[in-house]
């Protein structure tokens, strides 16, 4: 249910159970969030991993793969993401090139190890450069780089250069591997000192990396855009054109870094939904995949997986979409309204903050009214005074309260009324004063004697007293109004 | 918004009356019986100037429950009385499915010392309980929050919390004034030359 998953992004409380990788990777700056609650990254990145993972599960479906080797996590999406990076680099060595070309002609069950000195050498730059350095090889026997060029134009969504390379399943199959023994060799940088295992079935990037376990969050960071940009590797290979998707346009701006695919995706997402968790990113990217796998013909067994995921998740997350929405709306008027929340992050951080104001203002409520019953020991109130002059109406059901209340409460409204003297009005003053000057010595006493006195009044003089001082000190009322108000 | 000068004008006035009536139906007050008077007025006054929202049909169910305490709000609310009054009661539903949400917690809780397998799932899991305890807190502090689900509950919460600090405001400025109307009554009396004792004020 979406309440499940809105109360399910616990950030900073969950952070003693997350595993140490994730927490390292927390702190790695590598990861972009755009509009992302930090309390919220490391959950939500257990969350997208688990979710990646399921994905990736998907990919390794078909019969031609083979499991995954060992326990590494799988970050497709990581390499993928390194690929692109990997495009735009310029310093893609001959060497590197050829080892890639060497390894990519392997059969087709590729195991890529990516040294240390592989990631050193592949910094991520400019696509066209890589583009630039590539085309030369077109040419070249070497399957491996026009396998690199293609993998870097594929990943670029470059529709002609995609038709150009004339899709050819080994072809693809080098694309693919040196696309991702590029990436593997990019990878090293956010994944220090991890093997990447990749694995390739037919062509379409079917891509199952394997990342050490201690794959930073780069690889989870990565991995929406190397799900997205595994989708857009298999569209260009059968199509030869490159779909311009909306998975393209993220990662048609050159990122920079190795992050910044990613965070194009979740850029592209979070306009969508500003706060919305990784854990929906990744299923939209997941989504996205589905979207777009569908068309792929020739992969069905694979693209069928995918899109009963992707249809599964289009259901919910629109309505998902919509709750987390209204929530992140309430979530930020409460935090207006609670004050010294602004900064907060997190949403059970926000609730205790919630929790806790509205603690304290009930307690205020308490405390108050024990100093007000302090203050009036018998529960005298000025409503004249105290009222604005404005709420006219307020005066016409005195007299009915007069009558109802009977003559204690009218001895006592009158007690009220008598206090009017103390305004700074010197008509009321007079007024107050007209009266028999006995009736204000027994205020102090209590209301027995003043409801003697009263009764002499008889009500309807005091209906047209309370009238009377109700308009006449409309006057009187602007200075304990302005009293009232002036906070 | 909630907090306009409007609904606070209300909110006094019914207050104001509120305490009236309390102190109408009995001539002495002990110093708690005020305090709670007053409360109940301000209680019910907030209730009955936000109009119809659940948390105010909530305080005014929980205020009615004290029999002594209906018949002023009955006076004091007049026909809104009926209207506030919440028609129905879920309170049974509840404590069942808090009963299964903590055998489901318990479970979970055993699962996850159980195995490190599943520690996807329960992490997930513990994040909700998190969450879902402080919604649980949070019901019991709003009024009538009870029969709430999560995404209601945070805006009855937002509106309970609005019009709680719109009460605070008033009652503060209630109190500062009165402070301000006695000093100014000693004052006057004194200058009147009668025999003034501050006994009434404390």
């Amino acid at each position: 249910m979406g309440k499940e998953r809105f109360f399910g992004g616990n950030g900073p409380l969950a952070e003693a159970v997350l595993p140490s990788e994730l927490k390292s990777a927390a702190g790695a700056d590598q990861l972009p969030r755009s509009s992302l609650n930090l309390g919220w990254d490391q959950p939500m990145q257990h969350d997208a991993h688990a979710y990646l993972e399921s994905d990736i599960s998907s990919l390794v479906l078909s019969p031609s793969f083979n499991a995954p080797t060992g326990n590494d996590g799988v970050v497709v999406r990581e390499l993928i993401g390194r690929l692109g990076s990997i495009c735009k680099s310029r310093d893609i060595t001959p060497t590197s090139r050829c080892q890639v070309a060497r390894t990519s002609c392997s059969p087709p069950m590729l195991n890529l190890t990516v040294t240390d000195d592989q990631q050193q050498g592949v910094p991520g730059q400019g696509n066209e450069m890589a583009a630039s350095q590539l085309a030369p090889f077109a040419g070249d026997p070497g399957l491996g780089e026009t396998a690199a060029r293609f993998c870097c134009f594929g990943l670029r969504n470059h529709v002609g250069i995609g038709a150009q390379l004339g899709i050819a399943e080994a072809g693809k199959l080098s694309r693919v591997s040196s696309s991702q023994s590029l990436m593997a060799a990019n990878n090293g940088k956010g994944v220090t000192k991890s093997d990447s295992t990749m694995e390739m079935s037919r062509f379409g990037g079917r891509i199952s990396c394997s990342s050490s376990p201690g794959a930073s969050s780069v690889s989870d960071s990565l991995a929406a855009t190397g799900a997205e940009s595994n989708a857009r590797k298999r569209k260009a290979a059968p199509k030869g054109k490159g779909k311009i998707s909306p998975l393209s346009s993220p990662n048609m701006n050159p990122p920079n870094e190795e992050n910044s695919g990613t965070k194009k995706c979740k850029l592209r997402e979070d306009q969508k939904n500003t706060a919305k968790p990784t854990s929906e990113q990744n299923s939209n990217g997941s989504r996205k995949l589905g979207e777009d796998a569908k068309p792929l013909e020739p992969l069905k067994d694979y693209i069928h997986v995918r899109a009963r995921r992707g249809q599964a998740t289009d259901s919910h997350s629109l309505a998902e979409r919509v709750r987390r929405e209204k929530i992140s709306e309430r979530m930020k008027f409460l935090q207006n309204l609670v004050p010294g929340c602004r900064k907060v992050t997190g949403k059970a951080v926000m609730l205790d903050e919630i929790i806790n104001y509205v603690q304290s203002l009930q307690r205020q409520v308490e405390f108050l009214s024990m100093k007000l019953a302090t203050l009036n020991s018998q529960l005298e109130f000025d409503m004249e005074t105290l009222l604005p002059k404005d709420m006219h109406h307020a005066h016409v059901p005195f007299p009915h309260q007069l009558y109802e209340l009977g003559m204690a409460s009218s001895a006592f409204f009158f007690f009220l009324l008598c206090q009017q003297p103390a305004q700074t009005d010197s008509n009321l003053l007079e007024m107050s004063l007209r009266w028999p000057s006995s009736l204000q010595v027994p205020h102090l006493d209590g209301f027995t004697d003043a409801t003697s006195q009263f009764v002499n009044f008889g009500e309807d003089d005091l209906r047209q007293y309370v009238v009377q001082m109700g308009f006449g000190e409309s006057q009187a009322t602007e200075p304990s109004s302005q009293l009232l108000y002036a906070e | 918004m909630q907090l306009t000068s409007t609904f606070k004008l209300v909110f006094l006035k019914q207050m104001l009356l509120g305490v009236q009536l309390s102190a109408a139906s009995s001539n002495s007050m002990s110093f708690h019986e005020r305090k709670n008077a007053i409360k109940l007025s301000a209680d019910a006054a907030i209730a009955f100037a936000r109009g119809r929202t659940r948390w105010s049909q909530g305080l005014i169910t929980n205020l009615s429950k004290n029999e002594k305490n209906k018949d002023i709000l009955k006076s004091l609310l007049g026909r809104k009385y009926d209207n506030l009054r919440k028609p129905y009661c879920k309170s049974l539903k509840i404590p069942r499915s808090k009963k299964i949400l903590r055998r489901c917690l318990r479970m979970c809780s055993r699962r996850k010392k159980a195995g490190r397998a599943q520690h996807d799932v329960c992490k997930s899991v513990l994040a909700k309980a998190l969450a879902k305890k402080r919604i649980q807190v949070l019901k019991k502090l709003v009024p009538g929050g009870e029969s709430m689900d999560g995404f209601s509950l945070l805006d009855e919460t937002l509106d309970y919390a609005m019009s709680l600090k719109a009460q605070v405001d008033v009652m503060r400025r209630l109190l500062k004034t009165s402070k301000a109307l006695n000093i100014k009554q000693m004052k006057a009396w004194g200058q009147g030359g009668l025999d003034f004792t501050a006994g009434g004020h404390l």
